[in-house]
Formats: structure tokens, sequence, C-alpha cells
């Protein structure tokens, strides 16, 4: 297998990552969110729209549920998320190999029956068993080091994006980047902004959750400026 | 084979779950499909297999030897064996390759020649395909399948392992390359073969690139890369037709070439497969020169027929279809695959004379051919067994060595009464089975 | 003996700045044995390089491409060509016997075209050249580069290229092999297009938008079976702009 990445693919790579974990972690928090809710009020579903910047055009509560699930149009539903992945994975079948893709087809899959039944959110557990079980394959498949760093890379920046806006316990979020990629984030070649990705490391590992709403902020920015390749 | 067939429907299904697809537009829109998989494969003894072995190495290795001929000395023009014409006016022939030469002398890389079986239990080629023949990657990866679905069918069965295929692209790309890395070139995931690409970019190892990803630099070809590194490249497994290959030289709006590639390839610094030009010797009309062929380069009996085919450009020909015209096909030679064939039996009187008149306002145009009537192979309707024509797709590995693959890509077409199995043209696809005995 | 010099300029303007920008040019007149070149120089300061090739008519080919971000892109060519006089092109290809894709006749044409056949070829290319003068009226702006020849023949109007396209055409449906043939004419600040035949052993420029034989004036730069085979100048480049060609030329 060559280690050889071209510009266009050194995006895909890391769009990829991002929308397959963004996929997980987003049918995770908005289960969390509709557990809350059974003791919570009818307006909650606007908290979470805000806190991950989600545009609220819905009517209510159950117009939400479904439509952050399943809404081809909207940018930001779990539906259009594992599209973006699917678009991205589809053109790297040689650099992360058939089995991986297989997972993104198979929930793909999953995501277009659901979709014709407006199915309940617990009906695409497999789609967060699949996403899992992608990076498995990843990780188990031969992949060369530059590109499997690009999907590490992508996959924790995610992560911490994610868990920052949902002001997730953040010494658990700590413990989990600890030893990974961030850690020589600024040594990997494809990080086009180095000076950005020290700081972002010095950012999530200062972090406590004070000061919560600053740092928030610089944190999403630092994540949007360490990774741009120049196509 | 039982236990493969009570599992048919699975095979499609992992099918499915690998992205095993092919694009198509319908109405301007692309759509992805399934090619779909009929258990039931075909078997082709170890005996009968041998003759077409050496029948489609005899056929390749002459059309090699055509290619290399009619873009050098031109010598079998010369001594009135192919008339100038056909060569001249076919839009296959490109002037800007005369005089040449890739690298090792091998024309046509990959070449996917078209048979059937008659009735008569012959084989008769029906078409070559010397430019981006495709379709292996279907027969590749419905067999690796069918053994992990059914391994006793295999233990039953002495089938011929036909896993080796990405190995023949890779040896085969390492022979004829030059300095540099082993590309696949694509025109992008809206092409219909687009999975094929990528499958064997990854079962070869090569980068699989659009031609945004490359470009020339002097007179050599190079992949970008991320950190700004150029990799010289060494060999093109190209996905993209000629007319589409280099903007400065074919044509000029094409987006998905690389600019300046032809002349790194004249230049012999990078090896393009198959070679540009090519479609000068698997034009319809120079089809019936084939045999012709054998024997003026390799003084040896072609193994294998053509379809009976007259050339009304003779008069002696011309005569004779004129006055048989109603139980033959007639093919426009610019026209490729499936279209362009015209079933002279079926056409409204009208019609029919229209098609005469052509025949003798353009000769030059049209083959006409028997209509061969081949054998008839079971499929699966539903829970049916029902009987459907289907061709069989040979692919020929030319490197250092002309080389068979033991399998191919047998078509059936869904319609009970037509006689094109086209891939473009719906239809599915079966496994075939080359017995070991 | 007689010697032409030449000064070939063009420049293009973008609108905002290009990479990745791939040319291709003819910018050297053809050598043969009727025309031989003298003193060619060619500069463009934009590209760090400039590769040579030939092409299988013969034509001199340039290339080279330039990666940074470019707002202009300046070709400049200088040279001689001496017209040998008494010398005749006798190298011939059968290729130029057949239809190309730019030049090839429907029924009409070649009807028309077996109207002016005369007893000798000389005399029928002669006849086809003053009805092709005639048919087509030279006009810009009503045909592209890609136009073919059953295209200006049908609208009977169209610039150099379309009319010697018409011309090749027609020539080839009576039987008399004929090329394309790009360059420049003294006198004329754009390039030229006109048409080579071939009969009695040899070939011979006509221009069929002057109705005129080929003169001491005219500098061949390139041939082909029609203009797809020999453009002057082609590039393609990334960005999106408005591209402006400013063209000179001048022969004396």
């Amino acid at each position: 297998m060559n280690s050889l990445i071209s510009a266009a693919k050194a995006n895909r790579l890391f769009w990829l990552a991002r929308y397959v974990e963004r996929v997980f972690l987003s049918l995770n928090a908005v289960k969390k969110y509709i557990d809350s809710d059974i003791d919570g009020s009818a307006e909650s579903y606007k908290e979470f729209c805000g806190l991950l910047s989600i545009a609220d055009s819905y009517a209510d509560a159950k117009d939400f549920r479904k439509k952050f699930l399943y809404d081809k149009a909207a940018v930001s539903s779990v539906y259009r998320m594992l599209v973006n992945a699917f678009d991205n994975g589809i053109e790297l079948r040689e650099d992360i190999t058939s089995e991986s893709l297989s997972y993104i087809h198979l929930a793909m899959e999953v995501m277009e029956k659901c979709f014709v039944n407006s199915a309940r959110l617990s009906d695409l557990q497999p789609v967060s068993d699949y996403m899992l079980s992608f990076w498995g394959s990843i990780d188990e498949n031969v992949i060369t080091l530059p590109k499997m760093n690009i999907l590490r890379l992508g996959r924790r920046l995610e992560t911490i994006d994610i868990n920052v806006r949902l002001r997730t316990d953040w010494d658990s979020i700590n413990e989990t980047l600890k030893g990974g990629i961030l850690t020589n984030v600024n040594m990997l070649p494809s990080v086009t902004d180095k000076d950005k990705a020290l700081r972002l490391k010095e950012l999530v590992e200062s972090h406590s959750g004070e000061n919560h709403g600053e740092d928030c902020a610089e944190i999403i920015a630092c994540i949007n400026q360490v990774f741009t390749a120049r196509l | 084979m039982d236990s493969l067939i009570t599992q048919r429907d699975s095979v499609n299904s992992w099918m499915f779950r690998y992205g095993v697809r092919f694009g198509i537009y319908k109405n301007g829109e692309f759509k992805e499909q399934i090619f779909p998989f009929d258990a039931i494969a075909r078997k082709i003894s170890g005996r009968e297999w041998q003759r077409l072995e050496r029948g489609l190495v005899q056929r390749v290795n002459a059309l090699n030897l055509f290619l290399k001929d009619i873009y050098g000395g031109k010598k079998i023009v010369k001594d009135n064996v192919v008339p100038e014409d056909f060569v001249y006016s076919s839009k296959g022939y490109l002037p800007f390759c005369e005089g040449v030469t890739p690298s090792k002398e091998v024309w046509s890389h990959i070449s996917g020649i078209d048979l059937v079986h008659g009735k008569d239990d012959e084989w008769y080629i029906l078409e070559d395909n010397l430019r981006i023949p495709s379709g292996a990657s279907y027969p590749l990866i419905a067999r690796e399948i069918t053994r992990n679905i059914s391994p006793e069918t295999f233990e039953n069965n002495a089938v011929c392992d036909n896993r080796n295929y990405a190995q023949l692209l890779k040896n085969m790309m390492d022979y004829v390359k030059k300095d540099g890395i082993n590309v696949i070139l694509t025109p992008g995931r809206y092409n219909s073969a687009y999975f094929e690409h990528s499958y064997f970019a990854e079962k070869t190892g090569a980068i699989l690139a659009t031609g945004q990803d490359l470009h020339v630099e002097g007179d050599r070809l190079y992949y970008k890369t991320i950190g700004g590194d150029n990799q010289l490249v060494g060999v093109v497994y190209r996905r993209i037709s000629d007319e589409y290959l280099d903007p400065m030289v074919f044509n000029a709006d094409s987006l998905i070439g690389v600019p300046n590639i032809m002349q790194a390839y004249k230049a012999g610094n990078v090896a393009i497969v198959n070679a540009p030009g090519n479609g000068v010797a698997d034009d319809k009309g120079i089809y019936y020169f084939v045999p012709k062929m054998i024997k003026y380069y390799l003084a040896e009996e072609p193994v294998l027929k053509n379809a009976p085919t007259y050339l009304p450009f003779y008069e002696e020909d011309r005569k004779f279809v004129l006055e048989n015209l109603r139980r033959l096909v007639i093919k426009d030679v610019a026209e490729a695959g499936g279209y362009g064939v015209i079933f002279c039996e079926k056409l409204s009187d009208d019609k029919f004379n229209e098609i005469k008149n052509l025949v003798i306002s353009q000769p030059r145009r049209w083959i006409a051919q028997e209509v061969v009537d081949f054998k008839d192979l079971p499929i699966f309707d539903g829970d049916r067994i029902v009987e459907r024509k289907a061709d069989l797709r040979a692919y020929v590995i030319t490197g250092k060595e002309t080389t068979v693959w033991k399998c191919g890509l047998t078509r059936f077409s869904r319609n009970p009464d037509s006689f094109i199995v086209n891939s473009s043209q719906g239809g599915g696809f079966k496994d075939t089975w080359v017995m070991d005995n | 003996m007689s010697e032409l010099k030449f000064e070939y300029k063009s420049v293009s303007r973008f609108s905002s700045a290009v990479s990745g920008h791939a040319f291709l040019l003819r910018p050297k007149p053809y050598g043969d044995d009727s025309q031989r070149v003298k003193n060619f120089k060619i500069e463009i300061p934009q590209s760090k390089s400039l590769f040579w090739q030939k092409d299988s008519f013969g034509n001199d080919i340039a290339f080279s491409s330039i990666d940074g971000g470019h707002t202009e892109f300046e070709v400049r060519a200088v040279g001689a060509v001496e017209v040998v006089e008494g010398k005749k092109v006798t190298a011939f290809n059968p290729i130029f016997r057949y239809p190309s894709p730019l030049c090839f006749c429907d029924d009409e044409m070649a009807k028309f075209a077996a109207f002016y056949k005369a007893d000798n070829a000389a005399q029928t290319v002669r006849n086809i050249c003053a009805a092709v003068h005639e048919r087509i009226i030279y006009t810009s702006g009503t045909t592209c580069v890609s136009t073919d020849s059953v295209r200006t023949f049908s609208q009977k109007s169209g610039v150099c290229q379309d009319i010697a396209h018409v011309f090749v055409a027609l020539l080839r449906s009576v039987g008399i092999p004929a090329r394309y043939v790009a360059g420049y004419v003294k006198g004329l600040t754009k390039s030229h297009a006109w048409t080579e035949a071939y009969y009695d052993g040899f070939w011979h420029g006509f221009d069929a938008t002057e109705n005129i034989s080929q003169s001491k004036d005219y500098i061949k730069i390139a041939h082909g079976r029609d203009a797809a085979d020999c453009p002057l100048n082609r590039g393609v480049f990334c960005g999106s702009v408005v591209e402006a060609v400013e063209i000179e030329i001048k022969v004396e």
C-alpha cells in the first residue's frame, strides 16, 4: 500500500474521519437529550440546537426529533452527516480498504430504510455500531501512517469540538485524549498551521470547565484552522 | 452448486455491502445501480478453455502486431491486406500517435474480447475491445463472495481460482513502467465504472488519481502530494478515453485529462495503459480483417472464428449483402457497444429500404453479419429458471507474456427476445467457471 | 530566392492570477525543401523552460507549464524564412485523402465538388478554389474554432479557417488529397489559413479566401488534416478569470 497523499485525498481523509465521528457523537448526544427531555420542558431542544450551532428551524420538539435525524435538505441532520462521510469515503477505497468502506455502505443502507419509515432513534442503533466497526476496521487493516494520522486527527478534533460544545465533563475527555494524536499534533506534516495546533493542545490540556464560553470559542476556532489542505 | 443457489440473494447483498455498483445516466441524472448477479455459473471445461486460450492469445498477439505496424511502417496496408480506407477513416486512428513506440512495444495491455457460444458448439468472436475494456472487477469480487458464502460449492467443483487478476495487472504495469509509481487515472466517482477503478487501485496498490492530481512538468508526469513533493509517475492505467486524455492534443474542452501527458508519453517517460490510438484496431470495420492479420503476421490459421461478416466496401460482398439483407445484422462501424446495431429481420419496409440505401450510398460505414444463433444459458427469474442469451468477455493481459485470465464476464440479457447483452443496456452477469480438468 | 522576416507577439492578460498553466504552441515556421527557417528565436518571460518535439505531421511543437500564479502570459517569436523557388514538396501521406473530424462532405457538397471537376487536377483545384471563394462570404463571428466544413458550406459564411476547411473537404471528395495550412501572410496582422492540394506529384498551395495560389508572401507555420490537428496555441489553467488575448503579427 502506498503512503502518498494528494491534497484532495488528505482533505477527504480528514473530513471522512470528522463526519464518521460526528454521526456517532450526534446520535449519542441526541439520545441523551431525549432521555433528559422525558422529565424536561417542551423547549429544551432549543438549547441543544444552540450548543451545536444548529439553526433552529423546527416547529416543535417532535419536528426536531424527526428532522434532526432525517432531513435530507438540512446541512446539520444526521442523515446529511452520514452522506458527507459517504461522499468522502467512496473516493478513498484504496486508502482505507474495501472493508472499512463497507461499514459506511451498511450504515447508509440502514439510514435509507429508516428514512423511508421515519423510524425511531432506537432503530438507528446499527448506524452507531457501524461507525464503531469502521474505526475498528481502520485499526485492524494496514493503513499507512500518514493516512492513519490524518484520520486520527480528524476524529479527535471532532471529539473535542462536539464535547466542548456540549460541555461534557472535561476530565473524562482529557483522559481519552492523553497519549493520543494531539500529543504531537504540531509534528504532523498535514497540519498546516503549527502555531494554532500548539495553541489548541495547550487550551485542551488546560481546559477545566471554568471559563467555558471563552475557551470553547477559541478551541473551535483553532480546530477550524489546524488543518487546511491546500487544493 | 446447490448451496450457492439457495443463498443467491445474499450474494447481491454482499455486493451491496462492498459498494459494487455501476453508474448510469438516466435523463441526465447520475444513478448508481447494482449489476445483478445470477448464481448459476457458466462452466467451461478445461479442454474447451485450452482452445479458447490459444485462440485468444493468438488474436491479441496479432492485434498488437497490427497496431505496431499501423503506427509504424504500415506494411499490411502496402501489401493490400487491409485497405488504407479502413485505417485512415477510422475514428480510433490517431495521427498524433504515428511513430510513437510504447514502452516494451505493447499497445493492447488489457484486451477484452467478446465471444458467443454458438448452438453449433463453436465459439465466435463478436468484438475486440482494446481501449478500456471494463467489467473484470465484477466476476472477481463475485468469486470472493461466493467462495466465502458457499465454500462447499468450490470444494465439490474443481474451479480454477480467478483471484490472480490484480496480480496480472500489477505485473503488467510493473513490466511496462518507466521510472516512477503506478497510477490508475479515473475521470472521477461519477464515472459508470468508478467502483472498478477504486477496487483495482486497492488490489494492485496503485494510486487512484484524477487529472487534477497529476501534472506534466517538462516532459515528465508527476503526482502532486500534500507535502508539495512531486512523485514521478512511471505508468498510468488510464480509464479515460483517448479523446479526453490530453486537452492540448485531443479534445480541448476536456477537464478530466492531463495537459501535455501525450508529450511525456511521446518522450518515453511514462507508459500509458492501454496505448492511445488502439481504437484503430477494435473498429467494427477492422474486425473483418483480424483473421487475415493472424495469417499475415503470425503465419498461423486463426483458432477462433469471427462471426460470418461481409464488407459492403467490397463489391462482391455488397452484392451479397443487398440480396440477403433481410436475414443479416448491420452494424455502424463508428458506433461502440450495443449501439448502431440493426437487425434487418425486424425492420418495417420503409426502414429496411432506408438502410438498404445507406448501404449503397455509404458502403464504408457498415459491416453486415449473419445472426449467430448462440446458446442460451439458464438464469433465475424470481424463483423460476429461464433461458436467456449470454455472451462472454474474456480478458487478455499482455505484459512480458500474453495471458488469458481464467475467468471472464458472462453477461446475459433480461429480455427474452434480445440478442444484445451489453451491460450499458441492462441485464446481469454470472460467474464464469473455468474447470480444472 | 526571397526572404521574409516575421515577428509574432501574443499577450494574454488574466483578470486575476491563474496557476497550473500548461501550454502547447506551434510557433516555428514549417521547415522543408521549399521553405527554410532562419534565426528563429522565442521568448516566454513567464516560463522557466520550454520543451520541443515534432508532431506526426512534422510541425514543431513547444510546450511547458507554469505552476505559480501569474496574470500575464506573453509569447514573442521572431525569425525569417527563405522561400526556395523551384523546390517542390513531394512527401506524401495518404491520410490527406480521407475525411477528417472538421473536413468532410455531405451529399450536397459532394455534388457541388463533382460539378467543378475538370479534365485535369490542376484545373479542378482552380475551379473549386474559385467556387469556394464565391460561395463562402468572409464574415467573422459566424463560426468558432470547431466549426466543421458541412456547417460552413451550408451557412455560406466563415473566416479563413472555415473557407480552407470547405476547400479541403471538397478536394478530397473528388479524389484530390488536400491539407489545411496555418501561417502568416505579408500585410496581415493576424494568422491566416489556406489549403494545399496534392497533384502532379507535389503539393500546391491555394488560398480560397483570396482565390489565388500561394505567393512568396506566405509563411507556412503548420499543416494537418484540419485545424484541429495543428492549432498554433493551446493552453489550460486553473482560475476563474476573464482572459483577454492580443495577437500581433508582422511579416516583411
